[in-house]
């Protein structure tokens, strides 16, 4: 009985090579989306579930008592399912806390204290490397034994046991030395002033682990460390991993800690609560969150952030592609009963129960679905690289284990088989026998349901179509937006010297204005200690109310370089001493627990209105400056924030950055040459790492971007299989309908007034579905656009582009078929009855 | 065997009820080959649809091997059918997808028959109808008269007691039909299978023991040949 059906459903199939076609690839594309969807779950599931004993690692946290800003949550539907996750504990610890916790509790059997390196120059030989902050890290000497990363040579035991024998990774030790194994080769931290031997090689941390370190530096070596110890808990810097000993009881031992740590901060809580009154929190609680799940946490600093929202909305959107794949299988099917009537109808007369003929259609659809899944794995495999691109993930299909793929697989097979294939089966065996003994009678199930199925087909496209243009239209909002500074042509150089080195800066500084000055191509150069959307914020007590203040160190030039208005009091000169200097404030110029700045500053229009349009030329006492001008408000932030209150001060400190500004008309890689050999020559080979403005500041949406291709590829998909589905469709419902055309046409039916007979209920269905649809639309993209500070309205004019784009591409998929039955000489399909 | 009494079928139209059959009684025995006849529209494919359990009266009593089946559930119904009659219809309605000897063998598998047993019967039943040789071809490669056979042979299949055959030879040539008519005569004598048809030919009705004519929904004559 089975092996018939399935011989059966495979003629069945092969018969109807239109419908099979249009089926296997609608069922096909949204089988290859759900399993990229199920990779990309499994690779984020995968993070940091490698190591040895990982159900007895766990990662330390506390109460954050000093994250200044309340976090601003970014609103999706999924924020309920998010609450835990966008909770920002402070992850950093106390250096001492590692051993006092290893003294306190036997129950901890190692205590694993990581800190990541940031502004990381290495030199070896005479080349220099500049490495992305987070590559290198201090770690305690048992990483390797706690941690599951293979050494490829030397000994777990020793490798990081004296203070200057470091591991660094294969790929790094081919990039430093050209080849695999450098045993007892140098490598310098010039900076820091750090020597060092490579003592072991490490194979590389895999692609789902949240440490990607290349270099593993003993802690003890740190410059600092002994101050670190020094400060006690007073100074928050080191990630703790804690291993437990077997057979610990996990809620107690948890317990155990918060008590431990309500005692062990006491000291730094009081005098928190002295210095800020308004602190509501009575002390710091210790939290342990299973390793292996702590990338499921935003807490800062840690190497990756699952976004379980991003999960949950991409399982969405597989799912919606999933049911508009099935629903367009259902259609179909249900409407190309004409032959399939008969067939009930026969097999039930010659014996046939409900039950054999459900099971008959269902393994039609069985096999249907198998061949869909298995062209969706093809599919999917082919697109791997162009997922990985658009989700910024990094898939290998070998940390995916083949018994679970394959299970996996069989499972979507018989869950789309049950999706699309029960309902069409109930329906079709239900159809009574006598149905055949009418002839040749075209007879439709339930019109009214197939209805129902367009328009949810059609109402999913316009609510994707109407976010695309939301979406679409919102980014070019933000990348096209006035940000109030010139950010074009500029390009920002990173000082490539440590902090100790002021000396060093302050005359690579010198020589760098005078290049610029001398060099036709480039037409100016200031200097600051921040970048766009990374700067200080201050704490200041503004009419008794604490607020952030962003404090901008700029060089004097700053303000005309990025061409910012002077709206009120004047810019900073060189020719004033005054500007830079340190201010010396009596007690009614300042007011208690609110930072003082103590030089001339220049404020923007938002702080100028939030201390009450204070007068030019005087000290005020909330700033604890001398405000010598306001200008105009500008972004020194992406749009998704507002312009919030700032100042700009003279800096004093060693510039982190120089800008460069490129001559108009001037081509930017010749310049960027030029500016390359000239610096090599005046630092002496340090590294040149450099971005431009209007690049990072379009690379703050990144995250937005990602999803706008995200949902825009959802939309295509969506839409195109919709309108093979509705293809299809057009030519059931034209051959149900060839006798009606036929005479319509012998009583004079032009090919026009036929058109429009047979696609009226195509046109009412989008309509319907539209008016479905706006409403959905609206709220969801009004949700998504309140991530930004600055956002465009919502006009009706995107929505009726919307509603065109559908009712077009419906047309058109309809078209073919219902020209062509207008056309046919009705002669011939009047014969056929 | 099976007995009609005062059966009518009607459609509620507007207020007056249309009638496709009125008041209509009529027993049939075991081994007799009834034809019915009339002109179109006098209902007498209804007649032969409620004699089949196809469909339903409206009103009156219908018994079949003394069932009665207008108190029987249409679950009951349906397996009554199964068990004692086989269609033969005007447009064959062999399944496309089939070949001839599936086709033929459809209606054991869905009695439950084992394979063995199935294989033995249909070779028998391709025999006895000559077509062994287009055993695997499919019903659009078949002639009429050919498709028509496949028909007979696959509503003989399961041994049942009553064929009925609604204008079996309509779509035939009039040497086809004359072939279908003489294999009924010989299952009606040989193999005593009941056998009710409805057909518009004359010619064809006298192969019948007993012709019935059919007139805006009652029975005008019954004549016994």
């Amino acid at each position: 009985m089975t092996f018939l059906n399935v011989k059966l459903a495979i003629r069945n199939l092969s018969r109807n090579k239109l419908y099979t076609f249009i089926n296997i690839s609608g069922l096909s594309i949204a089988c290859a989306f759900c399993i990229l969807t199920y990779w990309y779950v499994k690779n984020e599931q995968s993070f940091d579930a490698f190591h040895h004993d990982q159900n007895r690692l766990f990662r330390i946290e506390q109460t954050n008592l000093f994250n200044p800003e309340p976090v601003k949550k970014e609103k999706s539907f999924f924020s309920f399912l998010t609450k835990e996750d966008e909770q920002k504990n402070l992850i950093q610890t106390p250096v001492i806390l590692a051993g006092d916790l290893k003294g306190s509790f036997p129950q901890v059997e190692n205590a694993v204290r990581i800190k990541t390196l940031s502004d990381i120059v290495i030199r070896v030989d005479n080349e220099s490397f500049r490495e992305k902050d987070g590559t290198a890290a201090y770690a305690d000497a048992d990483f390797f034994k706690v941690f599951n990363y293979p050494l490829l040579s030397g000994n777990v035991n020793q490798v990081l046991s004296g203070k200057n024998q470091i591991v660094i990774t294969e790929r790094a030790a081919k990039k430093y030395y050209g080849y695999s194994s450098p045993i007892g080769r140098r490598l310098e931290f010039p900076n820091d002033k750090m020597i060092f031997t490579i003592a072991g090689i490490a194979k590389d941390f895999p692609s789902n682990s949240s440490f990607q370190f290349d270099i593993i530096i003993p802690r003890t070596a740190d410059p600092d460390y002994n101050e670190y110890i020094k400060q006690g808990t007073n100074t928050f810097s080191d990630l703790l991993i804690v291993k437990l000993k077997h057979g610990v009881d996990v809620n107690k031992f948890h317990t155990a800690l918060n008590l431990f740590g309500q005692s062990y901060y006491q000291k730094l809580v009081k005098s928190m609560r002295q210095d800020n009154p308004k602190l509501k929190q009575q002390g710091i609680d210790i939290y342990m969150r299973p390793f292996a799940e702590a990338h499921y946490n935003q807490g800062e600093g840690w190497g990756h952030y699952t976004s379980l929202k991003n999960v949950y909305q991409f399982i969405c959107l597989s799912v919606i592609i999933l049911i508009i794949a099935s629903l367009n299988y259902i259609l179909l099917t249900l409407t190309s009963t004409i032959s399939r009537s008969q067939d009930v109808g026969v097999r039930k007369t010659i014996g046939a129960n409900r039950k054999e003929i459900i099971l008959q259609y269902y393994a039609e659809t069985q096999i249907l679905a198998a061949i869909a899944v298995f062209a969706g794995l093809v599919l999917s495999v082919t697109c791997l690289p162009l997922f990985n691109n658009l989700t910024g993930s990094d898939i290998h299909l070998q940390n995916i284990a083949p018994d679970e793929l394959v299970l996996s697989l069989i499972g979507l097979a018989f869950m789309l088989g049950i999706i699309a294939g029960i309902y069409p089966a109930m329906a079709m065996s239900g159809l009574k026998p006598l149905n055949i003994m009418r002839g040749f009678a075209t007879y439709r199930i339930n019109p009214v349901m197939s209805k129902v199925l367009v328009i949810m087909q059609f109402t999913i496209c316009v609510v994707l179509i109407i976010t695309t243009l939301v979406i679409g239209k919102q980014m070019k909002f933000v990348n096209t937006a006035q940000m109030g500074f010139d950010k074009d042509q500029v390009v920002l150089i990173r000082n490539p010297y440590g902090w100790a080195d002021r000396q060093k800066i302050r005359s690579l500084k010198e020589l760098l204005y005078h290049y610029v000055a001398t060099e036709p191509v480039l037409q100016n150069i200031t200097a600051t200690g921040f970048n766009f959307s990374a700067y200080n914020n201050n704490g200041h007590i503004v009419n008794g109310k604490q607020i952030f203040v962003q404090e901008l160190q700029v060089d004097f030039n700053y303000l005309s370089f990025n061409k910012i208005p002077i709206i009120k009091g004047r810019n900073f000169s060189s020719a004033t001493p005054a500007d830079s200097a340190k201010i010396k404030l009596s007690a009614t110029q300042q007011i208690p627990k609110s930072s003082t700045v103590g030089r001339a500053i220049i404020i923007n229009e938002t702080l100028y209105n939030m201390l009450g349009k204070p007068k030019m030329d005087e000290i005020n006492p909330e700033m604890g400056a001398l405000i010598i001008g306001v200008c105009k408000d500008y972004h020194t932030d992406d749009l998704t924030k507002k312009i919030g209150p700032a100042y700009h001060r003279i800096s004093t400190y060693a510039p982190d950055y120089f800008w460069i500004k490129i001559k108009a008309g001037k081509n930017i890689p010749d310049a960027m040459d030029k500016i390359r050999i000239n610096w090599n020559k005046l630092t002496g080979n340090s590294p040149f790492t450099y971005t431009f403005m209007d690049e990072d500041v379009k690379k703050s949406y990144d995250v937005y971007l990602r999803w706008m291709d995200t949902i825009s590829l959802s939309c295509v998909i969506a839409i195109l299989i919709s309108c093979l589905g509705l293809f299809g469709l057009s030519a059931i419902t034209t051959i149900n309908r060839m006798k009606e055309i036929g005479i319509r046409k012998i009583l004079g039916a032009s090919v026009t007034n036929l058109f429009v007979l047979i696609n009226r209920s195509t046109f009412a269905l989008a309509l319907c579905a539209f008016v479905i649809a706006t409403p959905i639309a609206l709220y969801l993209v009004n949700e998504w656009l309140d991530n930004f500070a600055y956002r465009i309205k919502v006009d009706w004019s995107l929505f009726a582009w919307a509603g065109i784009a559908t009712t077009i591409t419906a047309v058109i998929a309809v078209s073919y078929h219902t020209i062509k039955a207008a056309i046919t000489n009705p002669v011939k399909s009047l014969r056929n009855e | 065997m099976l007995s009609l009494k005062n059966i009518s079928k009607y459609y509620q139209a507007g207020g007056n009820k249309t009638y496709v059959l009125n008041n209509v009684s009529l027993d049939v025995d075991a081994g007799e080959f009834v034809s019915i006849m009339g002109p179109s529209g006098s209902g007498k494919s209804t007649l032969l649809n409620i004699i089949g359990m196809l469909d339903e009266p409206s009103e009156g009593y219908h018994y079949f091997m003394k069932e009665a089946v207008h108190q029987l559930k249409e679950k009951a119904r349906s397996a009554l059918y199964k068990e004692y009659i086989g269609f033969v219809f005007q447009a064959y309605h062999l399944i496309d997808e089939l070949t001839v000897y599936e086709n033929i063998e459809t209606p054991l598998i869905y009695q439950n028959i084992k394979s063995s047993e199935r294989k033995a019967l249909v070779a028998d039943m391709l025999d006895r109808f000559q077509i062994v040789g287009k055993k695997d071809l499919f019903p659009a490669q078949l002639s009429g008269g050919q498709q028509q056979l496949v028909g007979i042979a696959r509503a003989l299949i399961t041994k049942p007691r009553v064929i009925l055959a609604d204008e079996p030879t309509g779509n035939l040539n009039s040497k086809q039909g004359e072939e279908i008519m003489e294999l009924f005569r010989k299952l009606n004598k040989e193999d005593k299978v009941t056998i009710i048809q409805v057909t518009h030919s004359e010619k064809n009705a006298e192969y019948g023991t007993r012709i019935i004519n059919v007139l805006d929904g009652k029975i005008d004559s019954s004549r016994n040949v």
